[in-house]
């Protein structure tokens, strides 16, 4: 039996997740390239050099969509969000906007 | 090896530009094209043949720029800060952040350029193409723009 996917739901799922996980700071993982170690959990380690959330944030993200791809129906999910799937990316990409804006000040 | 790879970032960014530009616009396009000026042929194809090129160059960019990210992240950022360019920083941020909620949106673009969606789902498509277009000029631009300012070592 091939397993049921929907790209909508992966869409929204992932969308929110990354969302989320950005304004909470909760990436799964922060990766420190100066040595390539890998830390498990939000907290910044000491004495590792800069961190990198990014990746971790991305996991977060990859997990829910892929969960809610394979459990959320197309079908009632199309039928939800049909001409106003495209608000919750650009929503996303706002809030990503509004969590960087200290930068711009 | 990591100014190769950012060669490489940029010239894959380029055609994912080109296509999903090419696309975008011929989808927004009302009536076939019949004229034989330049416009006229480039809206003229069929938008769909870009679909799968687009998935596979954006996959490849996006793999390409997590590739060489860390070197950005020593070399670059650290530099950016010490010359207190935040701006420049916050560019940097909302590429990468753009970049990865744009991988969201690649199953449901590929869905919704399956022809059996031709009448019911005309309005997401362009919407979602749109929004994909968006991030790839932007997070094209914002790179070209920083790697003027400070390359990569």
């Amino acid at each position: 039996m091939k397993p049921r996917f929907s790209p909508t739901a992966f869409m929204a799922a992932y969308c929110i997740a990354y969302s989320v996980a950005l304004a909470l700071d909760l990436p799964l993982f922060i990766y420190y390239p100066l040595g390539g170690d890998f830390v498990w959990g939000p907290h910044p380690a000491q004495g590792l050099g800069p961190g990198m959330a990014w990746y971790g944030i991305m996991a977060d993200a990859l997990i829910a969509a892929v969960v809610a791809a394979l459990v959320v129906p197309q079908g009632w999910i199309d039928r939800l969000l049909r001409h106003w799937a495209w608000v919750i990316p650009v929503v996303a990409m706002l809030v990503s906007i509004w969590f960087m804006r200290g930068f711009f000040a | 090896m990591t100014i190769a790879l950012l060669i490489l970032h940029g010239l894959v960014a380029i055609a994912l530009l080109g296509a999903i530009t090419h696309q975008f616009i011929a989808a927004v396009r009302r009536s076939p094209a019949r004229g034989t000026a330049f416009i006229d042929r480039y809206k003229g194809v069929n938008p769909r043949v870009f679909a799968n090129a687009v998935v596979v160059l954006y996959l490849a960019a996006f793999v390409l720029g997590a590739v060489i990210y860390p070197s950005y992240r020593l070399n670059v950022r650290v530099a950016f800060e010490q010359m207190a360019l935040g701006a420049a920083v916050g560019g940097f941020e909302l590429k990468e952040h753009f970049a990865g909620l744009g991988v969201a949106l690649l199953p449901l673009y590929l869905w919704l350029w399956r022809p059996e969606r031709d009448d019911s789902h005309g309005r997401d498509r362009l919407a979602i193409t749109g929004i994909l277009a968006f991030i790839v000029w932007f997070d094209l631009l914002v790179g070209h723009v920083l790697n003027n300012l400070r390359g990569l070592p």
